[in-house]
């Protein structure tokens, strides 16, 4: 029965993007209308409500870091990508994909750590490490997407008289997007991930509250920190999921 | 003309490391394990000889780019070997000279430039995997030199007077013992995965009416990042804890390895699932026609034939989790679960950069080879299936 | 109009095409024609550039294209590829309008140019604008191919295997589409193919290849008639007869009746469109030494006679 309904329901669609978007708006702005919930969860707890900073500003911390380290990643990543399938730099292509498949084997919180020693505490080597981390799958997926036009449309354009540049900005790009924005949306995912662990480091966002909790004996801390980055991580998945489609509108694939 | 077409990738990497070399500091010595450090540059430190010597190894490395194709891999690769094996050599004997002359007390690490010839080096390698890849024995031969050399440095106690190493001695029983809590949580949930996930991954299949809502619930939960999910897992593990006597028995705690492994699990569950999945629907369904036809049960079908020949594919799903697992685990440790994640969190906490060295550097190392070695299982699957 | 002098194209070891001249007339129809690898393909890349040659010029227009700039001398000649290589990601209209937007073309023009293709190729414009390649069959993809080459209007048209992928049924019809189009516009075409039907179907003059050089190149009825070298006789086959009446109109051998106008009511008669081939078809079928021929009225114009096809 239950079964049956959640097959009806399609996850991807704008309906559970509110609902979730919905869920999320409302616990970071209203976080106390749960506190009688947490009150009656964990009733040995002097305090419940996390109040070191608010929800609203952790949630901005978060989205900061993830998304300037993203849009850094994109651009890097893109440009490395079109770089190394490009005549003059196709000597790069196996060890740019090779490197990048090796680098998303290196687990997140190890390449964290490795830059605490380099760069030191805070926010900024979590930006580099969600920076350097971010690129790799998005490398690989422009590369994938690059190396997947197929032969007749890049023949055409050629045989057409359009110029290199043209045919990578009016053949290449629309038909390698898809493959590009699942990249992108793979690294948001793994960095939002990766950002909450920033917090062990002391770069702030959603993590602060688990590891204050974890560290300070509050479950109450953790639930809400955790609730609210899982919130967040679903609703960017969703909302890029959706991106991903509006650009399979033609129906290449 | 052709065959004298520049290596621009071995170049490149040759004259990053040779600038590492002259620009960048080899070795950091520090008074004591949380001092501040000061720089040492390999041309200050070093002999004449050695200098001329590693000089001479970057520049070959350099001039090996331009070499005619046909000879070229071989010499790019005795360049690369030699160069990797005196960086080693090169970086025991300055530390062991820098440490004789210190407080015992002093540490000696690597150098930014340590680092990036390393890379370089790397590179070297790297530039030559489609020619090791057609020679067997060449490889095997290089790998063994490379390894021979390393265990002669070793044994001679040249590296002995490196920081990390020193920490590596200082910490060896609990290094052992994390390396054992590491690799049994990780993989336990990997077993654990495969086992639930398989069949899972199956039933997704056979039932359409139950994949689309199993794949939905798992891609969710791998979106959850890991520190949220572990840090769930703890409350209602403690409240189970208290109420059911036989958990409590077994371990069962809001903190420790339990909520680990069940989060582990989570996330090894979604890649297992949705290769098998996957994979049976790339199946050619004239075979399966042909298998029925015969008068093969469903069952009998599934085991001799369906999951054989998608045995490569499910492997692949394995090594994703496999991977994910390794790095995931030494998150765990924040709950208490051990693994290496606890020397990591003990040096952020110290600010400790040999500590944190020691925790993930074993950590990175384990990952690739564990991703190594799954991609070379799944080949062989492969090879298999097709044949 | 289009000339090729000494040409050579030689890849490492290789030679892929060895000293070729040969020249194209303005409003021809230059078949390619060779067995897969003779070179065909190479010669028609080396027009556009796709491909610079070794040694040796080529002109087109008199100008030699090696001081043209590669893009612009592409925009100016028409090209068709055998996989399509429709843009996945754009409408039928906005394929169509490719090169004229890159000859930066005001909209309103680019507009009424692709109404007037789809015209052309008798596909209306309200159903087909709109669509994506993936929602067309082969057939209308290769015709929109076509349509995208002809955009900017271009005097030179190549085609590499243009129909080569299709089903013989559309294929036919496509060939015959595309001979009614030629005969209109007039274009001078260089078509690759490997199929010796289709070359004696739409060229006027056959230029045969065979290892990177040039065995005949003729007019299609002296290619048929004299073969200049005993391959030429094998890859057209021992059937080149019947292929050659193929190519030609039963008015060429219609004797005309005298006297009043009868109305003729028999299937073994044949109409003045149909071909030699189709006249020698009727008579063996309907064993016949003569078989008449009507107009679309059922009105009887003439006879054809065997002695005549054979001694043609």
């Amino acid at each position: 029965m239950i079964v049956r309904r959640l097959q009806k329901i399609e996850f991807s669609g704008w309906k559970s993007i509110a609902i979730v978007g919905l869920l999320f708006g409302l616990l970071v702005f209203n976080m106390h209308l749960v506190e009688p919930l947490l009150q009656s969860f964990f009733p040995d707890l002097d305090r419940h409500l996390y109040d070191r900073a608010s929800f609203l500003k952790l949630v901005i911390e978060h989205l900061l870091l993830v998304i300037s380290s993203g849009i850094l990643a994109t651009l890097v990543g893109v440009l490395c990508g079109i770089l190394v399938t490009r005549r003059g730099g196709r000597d790069f292509l196996a060890v740019m994909n090779s490197m990048a498949s090796l680098g998303q084997t290196f687990p997140p919180l190890a390449v964290l750590a490795l830059l605490v020693p380099m760069v030191g505490f805070g926010a900024k080597p979590t930006i580099v490490a969600l920076f350097v981390y971010g690129l790799f799958p998005i490398v690989r997926n422009t590369i994938a997407g690059l190396e997947s036009v197929p032969r007749g449309p890049m023949e055409a354009a050629q045989g057409m008289g359009m110029a290199p540049l043209q045919i990578l900005a009016r053949v290449e790009m629309p038909l390698s997007l898809p493959l590009i924005i699942a990249g992108i949306r793979t690294s948001m995912i793994i960095n939002i991930g990766t950002a909450t662990l920033g917090a062990t480091i002391g770069a702030g966002g959603l993590g602060a509250p688990i590891v204050a909790g974890l560290i300070g004996e509050n479950p109450a801390y953790v639930v809400q920190g955790a609730v609210l980055v899982g919130l967040l991580a679903i609703l960017v998945d969703l909302l890029l999921g959706r991106l991903d489609r509006v650009e399979k509108g033609y129906g290449v694939r | 003309m052709r065959l004298l077409k520049l290596d621009k990738v071995n170049l490149l990497g040759a004259l990053f490391g040779t600038l590492s070399l002259c620009f960048c500091s080899f070795l950091i010595y520090r008074p004591h394990r949380l001092a501040a450090g000061t720089p040492h540059y390999f041309v200050d430190i070093a002999s004449w000889p050695e200098s001329l010597w590693m000089a001479a190894l970057w520049i070959a490395a350099v001039v090996a780019s331009f070499i005619a194709r046909e000879k070229r891999p071989f010499i790019q690769l005795l360049v690369a070997t030699t160069l990797t094996l005196s960086l080693f050599w090169m970086i025991g004997a300055h530390s062991s000279r820098l440490f004789e002359a210190a407080p015992s007390y002093a540490r000696i690490s690597l150098g930014l430039g340590s680092w990036l010839m390393f890379t370089a080096a790397f590179v070297l390698f790297l530039n030559l995997l489609e020619f090791l890849r057609r020679s067997p024995v060449i490889t095997c031969l290089c790998v063994v030199s490379l390894c021979l050399g390393l265990t002669v440095i070793w044994m001679h106690g040249h590296l002995n007077h490196l920081s990390i190493v020193i920490e590596f001695y200082n910490k060896k029983e609990r290094f052992m013992d994390e390396l054992v809590a590491h690799l049994t949580l990780a993989f336990s949930a990997v077993g654990i995965g495969a086992l639930l996930g398989i069949p899972l991954g199956v039933l997704a299949f056979k039932r359409k009416t139950l994949g689309a809502p199993i794949l939905t619930i798992f891609n969710i939960v791998q979106t959850i990042p890991s520190l949220a999910l572990f840090g769930l897992l703890v409350t209602p593990l403690a409240y189970l804890s208290l109420q059911v006597e036989f958990l409590h028995d077994v371990g069962v705690e809001g903190i420790g390895w339990a909520p680990a492994l069940i989060a582990l699990v989570l996330y090894a569950l979604l890649p297992i699932i949705r290769n098998t999945h996957a994979g049976l629907g790339s199946l050619d369904k004239g075979i399966i026609e042909a298998g029925v036809g015969m008068g093969m049960s469903r069952l009998r079908l599934l085991f001799t034939v369906e999951l054989p020949m998608i045995r490569h594919i499910i492997l692949n799903g394995v090594r994703i989790a496999a991977v994910q697992s390794i790095g995931n685990t030494a998150v765990a440790a924040l709950i208490g679960a051990g693994g290496f994640g606890i020397f990591i969190f003990q040096g952020l906490g110290q600010a400790a950069t040999d500590l944190i060295l020691l925790g993930t550097l074993p950590i990175i190392l384990l990952a690739v080879v564990t991703d190594f070695l799954m991609q070379a299982i799944t080949f062989l699957a492969k090879a298999e299936a097709l044949k | 109009m289009i000339r090729f002098q000494n040409v050579t194209k030689k890849y490492a070891k290789t030679v892929a095409l060895n000293n070729l001249s040969f020249e194209v007339d303005k409003g021809e129809c230059c078949v390619l024609l060779g067995p897969s690898g003779c070179g065909k393909s190479t010669s028609l890349k080396l027009i556009n550039r796709l491909i610079e040659p070794t040694a040796g010029d080529i002109f087109v227009n008199g100008e030699n294209v090696s001081s043209v700039v590669p893009e612009q001398l592409r925009r100016s000649v028409g090209y068709v590829i055998q996989n399509v290589g429709l843009f996945p990601h754009l409408n039928v209209a906005e394929n169509i309008a490719t090169v004229p937007k890159l000859l930066k073309w005001d909209k309103a023009r680019v507009h009424s140019r692709v109404e007037e293709l789809l015209h052309l190729f008798r596909m209306s414009p309200q159903s087909y604008c709109d669509r994506y390649p993936h929602q067309l069959s082969g057939g209308e993809a290769q015709r929109v191919g076509v349509a995208r080459a002809l955009a900017a209007d271009p005097a030179i048209l190549l085609m590499d295997e243009p129909f080569g992928a299709l089903d013989p049924v559309i294929r036919d019809a496509l060939q015959a589409e595309f001979r009614h189009i030629q005969q209109d516009l007039k274009k001078t075409v260089v078509f690759v193919t490997h199929d010796v039907d289709e070359a004696i179907r739409l060229a006027t003059k056959i230029a045969v290849i065979n290892h990177g050089e040039i065995v005949q190149y003729d007019l299609v009825e002296n290619i048929l008639t004299r073969p200049a070298h005993p391959f030429i006789s094998q890859f057209f086959g021992e059937d080149r007869a019947l292929k050659r009446l193929a190519r030609l109109s039963v008015k060429q051998f219609l004797r005309k009746t005298s006297g009043e106008a009868t109305k003729i009511d028999t299937d073994s008669a044949l109409k003045l469109e149909d071909s030699g081939k189709d006249a020698l078809v009727k008579m063996i079928g309907h064993k016949l030494m003569s078989v008449p021929v009507v107009d679309d009225d059922s009105q009887l114009l003439g006879e054809i006679h065997l002695e005549d096809i054979i001694n043609s």
